[in-house]
C-alpha cells in the first residue's frame, strides 16, 4: 500500500532519512521505532505528502487517504471537544450531519461520550490523545499515521489507547505508529527500527528476535561494579550493562552456550553459580547490537 | 541499609484538592530510587516537597543526618543536585560558560569550579567540547553536560527527572553506567522520577504513586513477584482480536491484551491452571515474564477496585 524506495531527505548538512527502503501492506499495524532525531517525523511528513524527498521515492496506492495524529496536541485548548470536532469537519469538508454522527459514534467508542462539552485544554493526557484520534478519523481515512501518540501518557491509558488501535486495525484500518519506546514496539504486527535515518532492522517481533546470534546472561549480584570489572576483562564478553540489581553480559561474536560455564567459573568467588542464568534477547538488545554494526 | 531521607505522613493540599495524601517512604542511602507515577498522580508535588521547594500541609520530611526540610530549608537544598532532560542549559553559552555559571550559583570559588569541571568533563567524556555552543550539541552530549552541572557542588542526593526519555538505547545504557559508578564512588543517592518503564527497570527500589497515594514499593523483582507465573501468551490460528473479545469477563483472566498477533494474558489470583486450560483451546500457551508495565497496570486497576495500599 505504501512503499518507500531509497527514500532520502536532507536538511542542509543533516541527513534525516538515508536511503530508506520500507513497505507497509494494507491492513498492517506497523510500528516505526526510533529514538529522538532518528527520522520518524520526517518519514511521516513525506508519506503524508507535506514534505518532498531529496532523493528516492514513496509510492502510495492511488486514492489512499490519510488521517494524522501529530506528536504535539493540535486541538484548540479553548474550544470544547464537540467544537473542535465540528471545526475539523468543516475544514475537511465533511458534511455537518455526517460529521456529527461519526463524531458521536467515535466518542462513544473511545469512552468520551460524556465529555463533548469539556474544554480540550481541561482533558487528561490520555483523553487528549483519544480526541486527536477521533479528529483524525472524521474523514474516514484508509491509513492512520500516529506520531508518538503515547509519549507522556500513563501506562493504564497507554494500554487502553493501544486497545483502541487494535480494534481499528481489526476493523480493517491500516495504521503506522511511531514510538521511541522499545516495549511499545511489541504491540505492532510488524516493526522497523529507525536509527540515525536508516532502517537497521524490520520484521515481526519473533523474526527480529531470531536475528540475534549472541548468548546473553543475567547475573544477580550486590557487588555489581566488581562483577562488571571482571566480566569486562573476559575476551568472551563484549558488552556488559547494568540493570538495577542485575547485570547483563553479552557473548562476543562466535561464542555460544559455553559462555555460561566460563562466566560462572570466572565469577566463582563473587557470585553463586545459580545467580548466573541465560537470558533471551529483548528488542532493545537487538537494536543495540544492530547499531554497532 | 541506612536511610538518607524519611518521608512521614506527608499530605499536601491545594484548596480542596489533595495532591499527596499521607505519603510515607524511606529513600535508602547510596541506592538508585525510582519514583513512578503518571502525570497528575502527585509525583511532582511530592518531589517538590522533597527538594524543599514546596512545604507540606502536614507530615514531616527529615534526612541528611538530622536536617528537617521545613526548618533547615537552605542547608537542605545545598545537599541536592537536579537534572532533567528538559532542564535548560543556556543554549547561547558554551559548555564551559554554562558550567562556570552553575559554579557561581552554587557559591563555589573560581578555583573549585575549575577543578571540578576538569574532573567531571573527563569522567563524563566531554573534554573536547568545552568551547562549543551548547545549542549545537547532540542530545546525548547535552545530557552529560547537564549531569555535570548538577554534580558540580558534589551533592549527596541527585534528582533525575525523566533523564533518558527519548534517548536511544545505547546512549541510555552509557548514561546509567555512569550513574551507577558515581553512586558507588561517592555513596551518592539517586532519586529518579519517571513514567518510562525502561528507566524504572534501572532502579534498585521503586515507589509507585497514584491519585496522591503511595500504592506500592519494592525492587523491580519484588514488584514483579506477585505476577510471576501468571503471564501466559498464545498465538492463535485465527484473528487474535476476536479471541481477545471472547476473553472479556472470564473470571480466570485479570487482564488480556495484544502484542502484535500474540494474545498476552494475566491470570487472576490463583487462576493460572484454569487459564492454561482456557488458552489451550486456541493454541499452545507459553509462559512469559511480567513486565513492569504489567505490574503497574495491575496495581492501578486493583487500586481502582479496592482503594487499598499494597506493600511488597
Amino acid at each position: 500500500m505504501i512503499a518507500a524506495t531509497q527514500l532520502t531527505r536532507k536538511f542542509g548538512a543533516t541527513t534525516a532519512l538515508d536511503a530508506v527502503d520500507l513497505h507497509v501492506d494494507r491492513g498492517e499495524l506497523f510500528g516505526l521505532i526510533g529514538p529522538d532525531g532518528a527520522g520518524k517525523t520526517t518519514f511521516f511528513r513525506i508519506v503524508a505528502g507535506v514534505l518532498a524527498p531529496t532523493a528516492g521515492s514513496v509510492q502510495v496506492e492511488r486514492g489512499t487517504t490519510f488521517g494524522f495524529v501529530p506528536q504535539r496536541f493540535a486541538m484548540y485548548e479553548d474550544l470544547s471537544v464537540d467544537e473542535n470536532l465540528r471545526l475539523r469537519a468543516k475544514l475537511y469538508g465533511v458534511p455537518t450531519d455526517v460529521a456529527k454522527a461519526r463524531a458521536s459514534e467515535m466518542l462513544e467508542r473511545v469512552g468520551m461520550a460524556r465529555f463533548g462539552a469539556r474544554l480540550a485544554g481541561a482533558l487528561s493526557g490520555g483523553m487528549k490523545q483519544k480526541l486527536a484520534l477521533v479528529a483524525a478519523l472524521l474523514t474516514q481515512p484508509a491509513v492512520l499515521l500516529l506520531d508518538e501518540p503515547t509519549t507522556g501518557v500513563d501506562p493504564v491509558s497507554r494500554r487502553e489507547f493501544w486497545m483502541l488501535l487494535n480494534r481499528l486495525h481489526h476493523d480493517g484500518l491500516t495504521i503506522i505508529v511511531s514510538t521511541p519506546y522499545m516495549d511499545e514496539a511489541e504491540y505492532a504486527t510488524r516493526i522497523a527500527f529507525l536509527d540515525r535515518g536508516r532502517v537497521s532492522k524490520s520484521g515481526t517481533r519473533p523474526e527480529i528476535l531470531a536475528t540475534y546470534d549472541r548468548p546473553l546472561l543475567e547475573i544477580r549480584t550486590s557487588q555489581r561494579l566488581d562483577v562488571r570489572t571482571l566480566l569486562a576483562s573476559m575476551p568472551e564478553v563484549d558488552d556488559v550493562s547494568l540493570f538495577g540489581t542485575v547485570l547483563h553480559a553479552r557473548g562476543a561474536k562466535g561464542t555460544g552456550a559455553e559462555l555460561m560455564t566460563r562466566v560462572r567459573a570466572r565469577l566463582r568467588e563473587l557470585v553463586p553459580a545459580d545467580d548466573v542464568r541465560p537470558l533471551g534477547p529483548s528488542l532493545e538488545d537487538v537494536f543495540v547490537l544492530a547499531g554497532e554494526a | 541499609m541506612s536511610t538518607l531521607i524519611q518521608v512521614r505522613n506527608v499530605t499536601r493540599r491545594f484548596g480542596t484538592f489533595t495532591a499527596a495524601n499521607d505519603v510515607s517512604f524511606d529513600v535508602p542511602r547510596g541506592k538508585v530510587f525510582g519514583f513512578l507515577g503518571p502525570n497528575g498522580s502527585g509525583k511532582s508535588t511530592t518531589i517538590r516537597m522533597l527538594a524543599g521547594l514546596l512545604a507540606p500541609t502536614s507530615g514531616s520530611i527529615t534526612g541528611f543526618d538530622g536536617l528537617d526540610v521545613a526548618r533547615d530549608t537552605e542547608q537542605w537544598k545545598s545537599r541536592l543536585g537536579y537534572m532533567s532532560q528538559k532542564f535548560s542549559l543556556y543554549l547561547d553559552l558554551t559548555v564551559e560558560e554554562n558550567l562556570r555559571f552553575f559554579g557561581r550559583i552554587y557559591g563555589l570559588t573560581a578555583g573549585q569550579t575549575r577543578a571540578r569541571i576538569a574532573v567531571l568533563s573527563e569522567r563524563l567524556r566531554f573534554t573536547g567540547i568545552m568551547d562549543q555552543l551548547t545549542e549545537g550539541l547532540s542530545t546525548g552530549l547535552r545530557q552529560r553536560v547537564s549531569l555535570a552541572a548538577a554534580l558540580l557542588h558534589e551533592p549527596e542526593l541527585l534528582f533525575l527527572d525523566e533523564p533518558t526519555g527519548g534517548v536511544d538505547p545505547r546512549g541510555r545504557r552509557l548514561f546509567w553506567d555512569l550513574i551507577y559508578e558515581l553512586a558507588a564512588d561517592r555513596g551518592m543517592t539517586v532519586l529518579v522520577t519517571t513514567h518510562y518503564m525502561d528507566e524504572a527497570e534501572q532502579c534498585d527500589t521503586l515507589a509507585f504513586i497514584l491519585d496522591g497515594v503511595l500504592i506500592a514499593s519494592g525492587s523491580p523483582r519484588e514488584l514483579k513477584h506477585d505476577l510471576a507465573g501468571r503471564i501466559l501468551e498464545v498465538r492463535p490460528e485465527g484473528d487474535p482480536f476476536a479471541l481477545l473479545t471472547r476473553f472479556a469477563g472470564q473470571p480466570s483472566i485479570e487482564d488480556a491484551y495484544l502484542l502484535g498477533l500474540t494474545v498476552r494474558t494475566v491470570a487472576a489470583d490463583g487462576g493460572p491452571s484454569e487459564l492454561h486450560r482456557l488458552l489451550s483451546a486456541f493454541g499452545s500457551p507459553e509462559p512469559a515474564e511480567p513486565s513492569l508495565e504489567d505490574v503497574f497496570v495491575s496495581l492501578a486497576r486493583r487500586r481502582v477496585r479496592s482503594r487499598e495500599v499494597v506493600t511488597v
